[in-house]
């Protein structure tokens, strides 16, 4: 095999291709369109949307299925080495995700990341976090930190990002499915 | 009277067409089945599969190994040469120098049908291809993913989100790359790829959580590709590489690392354009579409083990006028469509909430052949017993003839 190849051939367009079909538990979240400064990488078990932008800012939406929104916020806080700053909720900044009123929270300070399973600090640092209750006792979260001037100079993508994130809607089984048909019992119906 | 020479046609003619050899090629196609369904344990069906069953002339001879390391000394042709063996043994002893009379036609049909038995075997091996369609309840399907046939895709992106036609690097091409790098083309696009570092097994680990290894590649974006060791009871490949896209218009190249579990495109932008890049197993498009409607299962007691299990599915034939139809898919009761078979070959509870199916989609030229050969082996047994039967009672019918004029 060459050390250079041309490649010509083109795959057909399939259901793989649309985002909405489910593949796996990282399609429970979508979003279509995404800031073109931003690259999409690798998901982990909390991260369903994973994205990076410049050197080091990371983007990530998760779903959160416990603790609720005061202890996430406070989660977050705690990162910056602060404890429990927040008591109240309802003097968070609101924007819209996923057609709901989400709270939003802008941290900035020595961020105390892991690496390797071991925490490091970092200087100069920020976050911009939404959390938005989405019912069931499930939170969904988007949340976006790296060096302070990345996140500045990103913000305005994440903010026209958060517009873009969708719950996928085949993530519900079908009408007839719900309802348990059984060949025996539709063969008439068709 | 001292045995006629034989030359040396005539003997390996004799050789071919012995009975010696007939059962020699049976025990050892026996023993193969035998380590090979031992070993499975160990290697996986794929594994054990390409070590016994291989047409590649390198794993002519197999070493079984009993436990999973401990060679055993004894060298085993492979299933797919013992075949062509056996094939030939069929050809020349059953076919061509078996005595031609009417007395033996039956037997003559009976090696013709097992002859043609083991041709399906060759066709099955190199003509059919294998793959798998994983469904969840209420979506629907287009496509498969190839068994053990890996690939790279890289899509442009349009404004709205919509992936474009993708380009498609095949395994082939991918391979050879463990250690060295091969760099990829596209006319119409504005950058070429160079892929390195190629795994047939490894795990993508994010830096924040995991220690690198000597063994693991750079880290990307918070991410690094670890090699991994096959997990033989998942029968799964995860392949995996490390791509970096060199834009034509002079800017920095990227790096990006590429594994099948990942399951959805890398992004980049280049000139103003999103571009995706990812690595399933080759995709498939299907002449039909597939919706999941019910799949019900059972697990062996004490395990995650499915022991039985069928679904509920409703198709239709992209060339059927969109009818939709209705169907229901057991174990050994796969759909037949178009030269394709689905068969369930997967189950699991409910993921997400939604239930789950995976079906193992087969092309095979010589699907319904087996049958045939397998009508032709028992017409040809039926007409040999019931000449044998005949030649009995005629035989009696005499005996009994003669005893009768004997005591008159």
């Amino acid at each position: 095999m060459p050390k250079e190849v041309e490649i010509t051939e083109q795959r057909e367009l399939t259901q793989y291709d649309d985002p909405t079909v489910y593949k796996s538990i990282y399609d429970v979240v979508i979003a279509k369109k995404q800031p073109l400064d931003w690259r999409r990488v690798s998901g982990t078990e909390f991260r369903l949307l994973n994205y990076a932008a410049g050197e080091s800012t990371e983007i990530a939406v998760g779903r959160v299925g416990a603790g609720g929104l005061l202890a996430n916020f406070n989660r977050w806080e705690r990162e910056y080495g602060t404890e429990d700053v927040i008591t109240d909720i309802s003097g968070l900044k609101k924007v819209m995700l996923l057609e709901r009123e989400a709270s939003m929270i802008q941290l900035n300070g020595e961020f105390q990341k892991k690496l390797g399973g071991m925490p490091v600090k970092y200087q100069g640092w920020a976050t911009t976090g939404v959390i938005c209750d989405v019912g069931g006792g499930v939170l969904v979260t988007v949340k976006m930190m790296g060096p302070e001037e990345e996140v500045a100079a990103q913000h305005e993508n994440f903010m026209e990002f958060l517009k873009n994130i969708k719950i996928n809607p085949m993530q519900e089984p079908s009408e007839r499915s719900k309802k348990g048909l059984k060949i025996e019992e539709v063969k008439s119906g068709y | 009277m001292a045995k006629k020479n034989k030359n040396v046609g005539m003997l390996i003619l004799d050789f071919f067409s012995s009975y010696l050899l007939c059962i020699a090629c049976l025990v050892i196609l026996g023993l193969l089945v035998w380590f090979s369904t031992l070993e499975m344990k160990f290697i996986g069906l794929s594994g054990a599969l390409d070590k016994y069953y291989s047409s590649d002339l390198d794993k002519f001879f197999v070493l079984p190994t009993i436990n999973g390391d401990k060679v055993l000394p004894l060298p085993l042709p492979g299933a797919y040469w013992v075949c062509a063996v056996l094939f030939l043994n069929m050809l020349v002893g059953g076919l061509i120098r078996i005595r031609k009379s009417w007395r033996n036609i039956g037997a003559v049909i009976s090696h013709f049908g097992i002859a043609g038995l083991l041709v399906v075997g060759f066709v099955d091996h190199h003509e059919s291809i294998h793959s798998k369609m994983e469904t969840f309840q209420g979506n629907t399907y287009d496509y498969t993913t190839k068994f053990d046939f890996t690939s790279i895709e890289v899509s442009e992106f349009t404004a709205e989100g919509d992936k474009k036609k993708p380009y498609v690097i095949k395994h082939d091409m991918i391979v050879d790359l463990e250690d060295g790098m091969r760099r990829f083309k596209f006319q119409d696009l504005p950058f070429d790829l160079e892929v390195r570092n190629f795994r047939e097994h490894a795990v993508v680990r994010d830096v924040a959580n995991y220690v690198k290894s000597q063994e693991s590649g750079e880290s990307v974006d918070g991410f690094f590709l670890q090699p991994a060791k096959f997990d033989a009871s998942q029968d799964y490949y995860n392949y995996g590489c490390y791509v970096q896209v060199k834009p034509k218009n002079g800017e920095p190249p990227r790096q990006i690392i590429l594994c099948r579990s990942m399951g959805f495109p890398q992004t980049f932008s280049v000139d103003g354009k999103l571009y995706g890049v990812e690595m399933p197993n080759e995709i498939w498009p299907m002449p039909f579409s597939v919706e999941l409607i019910n799949s019900v299962g059972e697990h062996y007691p004490g395990t995650n083990r499915p022991s039985k299990f069928q679904s509920t599915i409703a198709w239709t034939g992209k060339d059927d006028d969109s009818v939709e139809k209705l169907k229901t898919i057991k174990m050994n009761e796969p759909m037949r469509y178009e030269g394709f078979t689905l068969y369930q070959a997967n189950w699991s509870e409910p993921i997400n909430g939604l239930e789950f199916s995976g079906f193992e989609v087969v092309n095979n030229p010589a699907d319904q052949w087996p049958k045939a050969c397998m009508w032709i082996s028992a017409a040809g047994l039926l007409i040999h017993f019931a000449l044998r039967l005949f030649k009995y009672l005629v035989r009696e019918t005499k005996k009994q003839n003669a005893n009768q004029e004997g005591e008159a």
